[in-house]
C-alpha cells in the first residue's frame, strides 16, 4: 500500500502526487492555517473542521451535480450525474482532504499562540 | 488601519473573495458540459473516389471528417480516429441485386488530439491512393486492391460498387455508405461528389 501511495497509486480515484492534486492540496492546507489562527482555541478548531468537511462537501456536490440544478442536461444524464457527484465527491476528499484541513487547522491554531 | 491581529481574517476574507471570483466562469462553462457531450457530432463530408489515373492503375478516396460541438462549452477535444475503408461490388448482380463480395480495402488513422472550441467545426481530411502495384502492400490488401481496380475498370451497366466507411472516434462508431453507379459512357474519369447519410 505504502508503495502504492508514494507511486501515485488512483486506486482512490485520482492521482496522490501530481501537481494537479499537489497544488489545491497545498491552497486547502494553508487556508486551513489561517482559520486555525482565527478560530484560535482547540474546541472550536475540531468543531470548525467539521462543520468546514460538511459545507465543502455540499458546496462540491452542487457544483458537480451544476448542470443539472441550472436545467443544462439532457434528460439522459439525470441519473447518472447525482451518481458520479456522490461518488466524485467521497473519492476527491478522502483521506488527503480532511487530513489537511486537520493538520492545517491545529497548525495554525499553534501560530496564532505563537505569533500574537 | 490594519492590526497585525486582522491580518489573517483580512486574508482568508481576500482568498474566500478571489476563489469565489475565479470559479464563477469554469463553473459556467461546465454547467454546458453534458449539453456539449449530448449534442457534438460527427459528420463525413466531400467524399470523392479520383479516377483520372486509372489507365496507371491508380484510384484516390478522399473524405473529409467534420466535427461538431454546437455547444458554448469550451474544451472538447477530438480524440485518435480511425476509418475502415470496405468496398461491395457487384458486376453481374445476382437476381435480388445484391452485392456479391464484399472486401476490406484499407484502414485510415488520425493519430492527434486536437481541441475543439465552442459553436465550431473541426475538419479531419482523410485520403488513400488505392494502388495494387503498391510493393508494400500485405497479401490481403494486394487482393482487396486489385479487385476494386477490377471491378473499377470492368464496371458496366448493370454492376455496382458502394463504398463503406466505418470511422470510430473513442467510443463512438458509425458509417457512411457510398453507391458508385456507372452512368453513361465513362463515369470515373472524374471526381465524384457523393451524397451520403450516417448514422
Amino acid at each position: 500500500m505504502l508503495n502504492a501511495f508514494l507511486s501515485g497509486s488512483q486506486t482512490v480515484g485520482y492521482t496522490f502526487w501530481s501537481i494537479s492534486t499537489a497544488v489545491p492540496l497545498l491552497l486547502l492546507f494553508l487556508v486551513s492555517v489561517l482559520a486555525g489562527m482565527l478560530l484560535a482555541d482547540i474546541r472550536s478548531i475540531v468543531l470548525g473542521i467539521f462543520e468546514a468537511l460538511a459545507l465543502t462537501i455540499l458546496l462540491t456536490y452542487t457544483g458537480i451535480a451544476l448542470p443539472l440544478l441550472v436545467g443544462n442536461a439532457p434528460s439522459l444524464y439525470a441519473n447518472a450525474i447525482p451518481e458520479t457527484a456522490i461518488h466524485d465527491v467521497f473519492s476527491m476528499f478522502f483521506p488527503l482532504i480532511p487530513f489537511s484541513f486537520l493538520i492545517g487547522a491545529l497548525m495554525g491554531g499553534f501560530l496564532e499562540d505563537w505569533l500574537f | 488601519m490594519l492590526r497585525k491581529q486582522d491580518l489573517p481574517a483580512t486574508l482568508f476574507f481576500a482568498i474566500t473573495i478571489i476563489s469565489a471570483a475565479t470559479l464563477i466562469v469554469p463553473l459556467w462553462n461546465y454547467t454546458q458540459y453534458y449539453s456539449a457531450l449530448y449534442n457534438f457530432n460527427y459528420t463525413i463530408q466531400g467524399i470523392t473516389v479520383n479516377t483520372s489515373q486509372l489507365s496507371a492503375r491508380m484510384a484516390q478516396i478522399n473524405f473529409t471528417l467534420v466535427a461538431t460541438n454546437p455547444t458554448p462549452y469550451s474544451g472538447l477535444q477530438v480524440g485518435p480516429a480511425q476509418c475502415e475503408i470496405d468496398f461491395f461490388g457487384s458486376i453481374h448482380p445476382d437476381t435480388n441485386g445484391q452485392p456479391t463480395t464484399y472486401w476490406e480495402l484499407t484502414k485510415l488513422y488520425n493519430t492527434t488530439t486536437c481541441p475543439i472550441g465552442p459553436n465550431s467545426n473541426l475538419t479531419i481530411p482523410f485520403g488513400t491512393t488505392i494502388n495494387p502495384d503498391n510493393t508494400k502492400l500485405s497479401s490481403d490488401q494486394y487482393a482487396a486492391f486489385q479487385e476494386f481496380m477490377n471491378y473499377l475498370t470492368s464496371l458496366d451497366p448493370k454492376g455496382e460498387i458502394t463504398l463503406v466507411l466505418i470511422c470510430h472516434l473513442g467510443l463512438q462508431s458509425f458509417m457512411v455508405s457510398l453507391d458508385i453507379l456507372p452512368v453513361g459512357g465513362n463515369p470515373f474519369m472524374q471526381d465524384i461528389p457523393l451524397s451520403q447519410s450516417t448514422t
